[in-house]
């Protein structure tokens, strides 16, 4: 259940009179309301929510926390939650030690961006 | 107390902007915020909406009306969801906000999904800009950060 929150009814007004100032300023709202920003960052696919940790803090704790995690499988439930990877292989030798690679339903395209490595092994479902 | 479209009356919905809009009830009551005030039978004068301006409830509305229409199939809804979507982030702010308002759960998931697509694949120093947010992690932390899920920035 969304949380309501009451916006600064100001804001609005100037917004709606200049709607340039509301681009620059609106969305800063949202981003105060971890209820909404959540519901954002839960839809986003997996590389964007990894890559979005290094916004700030405040993002990094909402997306590492384990609630959110859960929350996010339950919205897509039969996602492959991701691959074991060799990280490299040569000629000689192959490194004994796997990378795991989330990925989310709509992330295959991920494996195409991993040429020195080969997919290996394991599935992970959630 | 029946909702149904044949029996559905009339419900006065007055903006933040003193705007009134008539709808009719079985529309108005997608909005769970209206719902409680139309069971409780507080729903008689224009229902005040303090944090929803008159252009803004009007798109609601719209959203609504069409989803309430029982003759409408599901993928008529989602080709015309994703036109209604299609506007500036200014509106879309004000949606959001007002989905969240109204606790309308079908819009909210619509609308947030949409932030969602238009912010994803960005770089992390467009999301700051977008969300106004200042960097609070020193370099050595963003570096740690960046080594940690390397396989997302590649």
């Amino acid at each position: 259940m969304p949380h309501r929150i009451h916006t600064p009814h100001a804001a609005i007004q100037q917004d709606s009179a200049n709607s340039m100032s509301l681009q620059a300023s609106s969305f800063d709202v949202i981003a105060a309301n971890d209820d909404l920003l959540t519901e954002i960052l839960l839809r986003l696919p997996i590389q964007s929510l990894f890559q979005f940790k290094s916004v700030s803090k405040h993002w990094l704790s909402l997306i590492s926390d384990p609630h959110f995690s859960r929350r996010r499988r339950n919205l897509k439930p039969n996602a492959v939650a991701g691959l074991f990877l060799s990280p490299v292989r040569t000629d000689y030798y192959v490194e004994r030690t796997f990378e795991f690679v989330p990925l989310g339903d709509d992330e295959f395209g991920l494996l195409a961006k991993m040429p020195k490595r080969c997919p290996v092994l394991l599935w992970m479902f959630n | 107390m029946s909702l149904s479209p044949s029996t559905s009356k009339m419900l006065s919905l007055k903006s933040s902007d003193g705007k009134v809009l008539e709808v009719e009830e079985h529309v108005a009551v997608l909005c769970e915020t209206i719902k409680s005030l139309v069971e409780d039978g507080c729903a008689d004068s224009p229902i005040p909406l303090a944090n929803v301006d008159g252009a803004t409830l009007g798109n609601v509305m719209e959203w609504c009306k069409k989803h309430a229409d029982q003759k409408a199939s599901a993928d008529d809804l989602e080709d015309w969801d994703a036109e209604f979507v299609e506007r500036d982030q200014g509106e879309l702010y004000h949606l959001i906000m007002a989905a969240n308002y109204l606790n309308i759960k079908g819009l909210l998931d619509l609308i947030c999904q949409k932030v969602a697509d238009m912010i994803k694949g960005k770089h992390p120093e467009k999301i700051r800009e977008i969300f106004n947010i200042e960097n609070d992690f020193t370099p050595e932390q963003q570096e740690q950060i960046r080594k940690d899920n390397s396989w997302a920035f590649e």
